[in-house]
């Protein structure tokens, strides 16, 4: 509820305070539009680099009947990642994308041990790290229905996730204290549509993605010797945003999402840890224009969902048109 | 993520050069030359006839703690680390050009794990995990400011008088702990789960005094806070008995005194355009002189103190909507958490009644 | 502002003399080395007049009263021997010490007697009881059990029964005798036997406690679980002390202000139950030794705990 009313209030707020007229584009001003008025692919010849970073820490999940709940037991666990990104207008209507992911996650556990069969008490620590280059992505866009004011506009997406992050633990001291793998270890293949209707200064999308995993081998857990087939289950993100600016060159983002994986396989069989989870999320996200630098900031609210974290994303992010 | 934030501030600092537009002399009062006043030209309180809505939300992320020392815990190797998620709202209105009003309450989720326990035999494994959660609405600050009563020009002076009202729940809930994994006498799993709320419980006075000074685009600003209890305050405490795996509850009352805290403060600001002010401030607080009863003897609650930074900057989106970010770093304390923490807050003014 | 000035000025604090936090859950060691006569402790009771009686064994008796000591032994009282085996506090400030071979009594105003069976060969004190009706209950090692209810202690025997090792009273009044042999209940007109076969972890009872919430607590011998009995029922409960394989000797028990079971074992240390979980304290999480004889409490409600050979630990309740 308390969610609910934070995002009514940012929303009533912020349609409020706007108040401008559209600006004229000029040539020059083509690498200088904004996330809403700009095409769903880069111009021919124009190559914009970006930086991403991502931090999320785990204190709760919604648990299998979708309730809220603390993580059991003493535990810590934080998540950074960055991500380097290029984009390619190879024409008006074709972009191509290369996203290179660093990841640089932590979990700490801390239990104490009493056995008194043997009259010994134990104070033990683990922590399990994974920090590295993560899987690539690389991603080809193409406007189906280019972009137009005040009509929609449709681009349609082939993402390719090449399985370059380490896919094993390594350094394995026990179960609990190992070096983490950075990737997942399987290629994945994403198709994806994404629709645009645009009325300055709003803006309003719906997009669609199928994340469909192939098949691969490794240890899946760090106490195993041996690598095992195993199959993610397949992951659906659908949703849609309602964007506007705040001023010219100041723009608010509010996204929904829904995400839905399947149950993974291990060994052909369905495998009980990779279990059905789906997730439902708000994304506000404030998104600055200065000249041709890009600076965003961005959180990403669990609303709801089941086995899947309950701590909000945070993302910054800054991105330059050349 | 705290270098990648101050990153951000600077890279505002440093891109935008533009001076400040449309911010002329203060004699003339139309609402759009008030409501686009930078920071440096601004008075410590709100115009005659203006209203403004502050929202906010303060992420903070509490994995370090000073002991009684002073010296750090690191309370991610121990797995006791937390999150804490702070939401308040704001309301205040000018009265007079010297006289503001304020009315501002606040909601705080928070859990915090101990460390957990095995223990182990040839029977099997017993585990226990406990979590302290702290989670509802603070009490309702009404306050009223009042500052020198001429046109601010290069330096200000404001006094604020305010209570806290006990209108939040404050009484400790019961317990809601369980026990999970049950297997027979020798293994099971406990779970204990204790609930707090976050209000005072009696009513608190809250003193401030605030000075700001301008020269150019820089200012300056120096205050000092007294926070007091008007009287000691009780609540009860919950003792639980497992019984066949349930759990029953009793409870007692026992009487307190909140702490008295103290804090002072100095900022420096730089108006780097018209619509984007930073800053840099640093503030000491300290609480002390509190009490809690256990098996009817008073103990002093620990004296806190916490030092702590916090760069932030303001953008001025539109003339009624301007943002805030705050980030805080904990340098030095003793008894207290020490997070790291990033506070966001939106604010909405307009004149209602003027034309 | 003004009526905000009138409350502040109207506010009167009052200024208490504030325990430190600091001070609360923490144990400290009395031994030989700090003055105490023995480093052996067989008994711990507190008398209706608040002092802390504690037995030395072999060295008589010691007085705790507003952090002085005062003891009692052959050389400097009337005390019938130095080999005190238990205390028993009355009910009109005075405390019975058990030795090897019978009791000796100081009143509240510091007159001493004394009792001994003159037909038996020794009478070896295990356990003074003094109920709330004023009657005085004596176990003992091989002789059974005494009773007496103001005109003289009167033996009741039986072989099966000849070793008693504690005797407690419920919230009912009735008076629970434990046994080598089971668990006998006086209701005032007759006894009834508890053994394995209701419900017990062992035959060989060894201390009792009737705590706050009506339950009898029982500790055995051998018996691989503690139990307690619902005096309104009869049930029996059992509860695991999750510290040892074979079952714990469990010496004494007792209740602190807070209303956790403590339970003083040989071989298996000091467990402190919280109605929840039961915590063990052993020499491995830092404790002085596996061996606990008995425990008591004092006016502020400090526990204090008799060790086998290391002396006296005081344990000031934590603060949650």
């Amino acid at each position: 509820m308390k969610k609910i009313s934070l995002i009514y209030l940012l929303v009533i707020f912020s349609t409020l305070a706007f108040g401008q007229t559209e600006k004229i584009i000029n040539p020059a001003d083509l690498k200088q539009q904004t996330v809403i008025t700009e095409p769903l692919t880069l111009r021919k010849g124009f190559l914009r680099v970006g930086l991403f970073y991502n931090y999320s820490l785990v204190d709760k999940y919604f648990d299998n009947s979708a309730k809220k709940t603390f993580y059991p037991g003493s535990g810590w666990a934080t998540s950074n990642n960055l991500q380097f990104l290029t984009q390619y207008g190879v024409n008006d209507r074709l972009t191509v994308e290369l996203r290179i992911p660093y990841t640089s996650d932590l979990k700490n556990v801390h239990q104490k041990m009493y056995a008194p069969i043997i009259d010994s008490m134990v104070s033990a620590n683990y922590s399990t790290r994974g920090r590295g280059i993560g899987d690539l992505i690389v991603d080809a866009i193409y406007q189906i229905i280019p972009s137009k004011d005040h009509k929609l506009s449709l681009r349609a997406e082939m993402d390719l996730t090449l399985p370059t992050g380490r896919k094993n633990p390594a350094n394995v001291v026990n179960p609990y204290e190992y070096d983490a793998p950075t990737g997942n270890g399987a290629f994945v293949v994403t198709p994806g549509l994404y629709a645009r209707l645009l009325s300055y200064p709003f803006s309003f999308t719906a997009f669609a993605y199928y994340d469909y995993n192939f098949k691969e081998h490794k240890i899946l857990n760090a106490g195993d010797l041996e690598e095992k087939e195993f199959k993610y289950g397949n992951h659906i993100n659908t949703g849609g945003s309602i964007n506007f600016h705040l001023n010219e060159w100041i723009a608010l983002i509010n996204e929904l999402d829904y995400d839905h994986w399947g149950k993974g396989e291990e060994e052909g069989v369905p495998a009980n840890d990779l279990y059905t989870r789906w997730s439902f999320s708000y994304s506000p996200r404030l998104i600055f224009q200065i000249r041709r630098f890009r600076l965003g900031e961005s959180v990403e609210i669990p609303l709801k969902g089941k086995m899947t974290g309950a701590d909000p994303q945070y993302i910054l992010f800054v991105q330059y048109v050349f | 993520m705290k270098i990648k934030l101050l990153f951000t501030i600077v890279a505002f600092s440093l891109i935008c050069f533009n001076p400040a537009k449309g911010q002329t002399d203060t004699t003339k009062r139309d609402k759009y030359t008030l409501l686009t006043m930078p920071y440096n030209k601004r008075p410590l309180s709100l115009y005659k006839g203006q209203l403004q809505v502050n929202a906010g939300y303060k992420l903070a992320v509490r994995s370090r703690s000073f002991d009684n020392n002073g010296d750090v815990i690191d309370l991610k190797t121990n797995g006791n680390s937390s999150v804490s998620n702070y939401f308040f709202l704001d309301l205040k209105y000018g009265l007079l050009d010297f006289i503001e009003l304020d009315a501002a309450t606040n909601y705080m989720h928070q859990g915090i794990r101990s460390e957990s326990i095995y223990y182990l035999n040839s029977n099997g494994i017993t585990l226990l995990n406990n979590l302290n959660e702290y989670k509802g609405m603070g009490d309702l600050l009404l306050s009223a400011s009042f500052r020198l009563p001429f046109d601010f020009k290069f330096v200000d002076f404001k006094l604020t008088g305010g209570i806290y009202i006990p209108t939040a729940e404050y009484k400790t809930p019961e317990p809601s702990s369980t026990i999970s994994d049950y297997v027979d006498s020798y293994n099971y799993t406990v779970n204990y789960h204790f609930n707090n709320k976050n209000g005072f419980g009696v009513p608190v006075i809250k003193l401030s005094a605030d000075v700001k000074f301008t020269i150019s685009k820089f200012s300056g600003t120096a205050g000092f806070t007294f926070q007091d209890p008007t009287k000691e305050g009780t609540n009860i405490r919950w003792d639980q008995t497992l019984t066949n795996q349930t759990f029953n509850y009793s409870s007692s009352s026992y009487r307190y005194l909140v702490d008295r805290m103290m804090m002072i403060n100095a900022s420096v600001h730089f108006q780097a355009a018209g619509w984007f002010n930073i800053w840099l401030n640093g503030n000491y607080s300290r609480n002390s002189e509190g009490w809690t009863e256990y098996r009817g003897i008073k103990y002093a609650n620990p004296e806190k103190h916490l030092f702590a930074i916090e760069p932030g900057f303001e953008i001025q989106i539109s003339p009624s909507l301007t943002l805030y970010q705050v980030v805080g770093y904990t340098f030095s304390g003793r008894n207290t958490d020490a997070p790291f923490y990033l506070f966001t807050t939106i604010s909405y003014n307009l004149f209602p009644f003027l034309k | 502002m003004f009526l905000i000035l009138i409350s502040i000025t109207a506010c009167k604090k009052t200024s208490y003399d504030l325990a430190d936090p600091a001070t609360a859950g923490v144990w400290a060691l009395l031994n030989t080395s700090s003055g105490l006569p023995a480093n052996q402790i067989r008994d711990i009771k507190r008398d209706t007049q608040n002092n802390l009686w504690i037995a030395f064994s072999g060295n008589g008796v010691g007085m705790y009263r507003n952090g002085g000591w005062t003891y009692y032994n052959t050389s400097n009282s009337s005390i019938l021997s130095n080999s005190v085996t238990s205390l028993g506090p009355t009910l009109d400030g005075g405390i019975i010490i058990g030795t090897l071979n019978g009791i000796s009594i100081r009143s509240s105003s510091g007159a001493w007697s004394s009792y001994k069976d003159p037909n038996v060969t020794t009478m070896v004190i295990n356990t003074i009881k003094v109920a709330s009706d004023g009657s005085r209950w004596l176990g003992t090692e091989g002789e059974g059990f005494y009773v007496n209810y103001g005109s003289g202690y009167a033996q009741i025997y039986a072989s099966a029964f000849a070793n008693v090792n504690a005797i407690e009273e419920d919230d009912l009044g009735d008076i629970f005798v434990g046994t080598d042999n089971g668990l006998l209940e006086w209701n005032g007109s007759k006894f009834t036997l508890y053994t394995t076969s209701n419900g017990l972890p062992s035959n060989n009872i060894t201390s009792l406690f009737s705590d706050s919430k009506k339950r009898l607590w029982i500790g055995t011998n051998g018996g691989p679980t503690v139990c307690w009995l619902e005096s309104s029922s009869g049930y029996i409960t059992q509860l695991s002390l999750l510290n040892s394989d074979a079952g714990s000797f469990v010496r004494s028990i007792y209740e602190d202000k807070r209303g956790h079971i403590w339970f003083a074992t040989w071989f298996d240390g000091l467990v402190e139950y919280d109605n929840v979980m039961p915590i063990t304290y052993k020499k491995y999480t830092g404790f002085y030794e596996d061996n606990v004889n008995c425990i008591g409490d004092d006016v502020d409600g400090n526990l204090w705990i008799g060790l086998y050979s290391k002396g006296l630990a005081e344990y000031t309740l934590p603060l949650k």
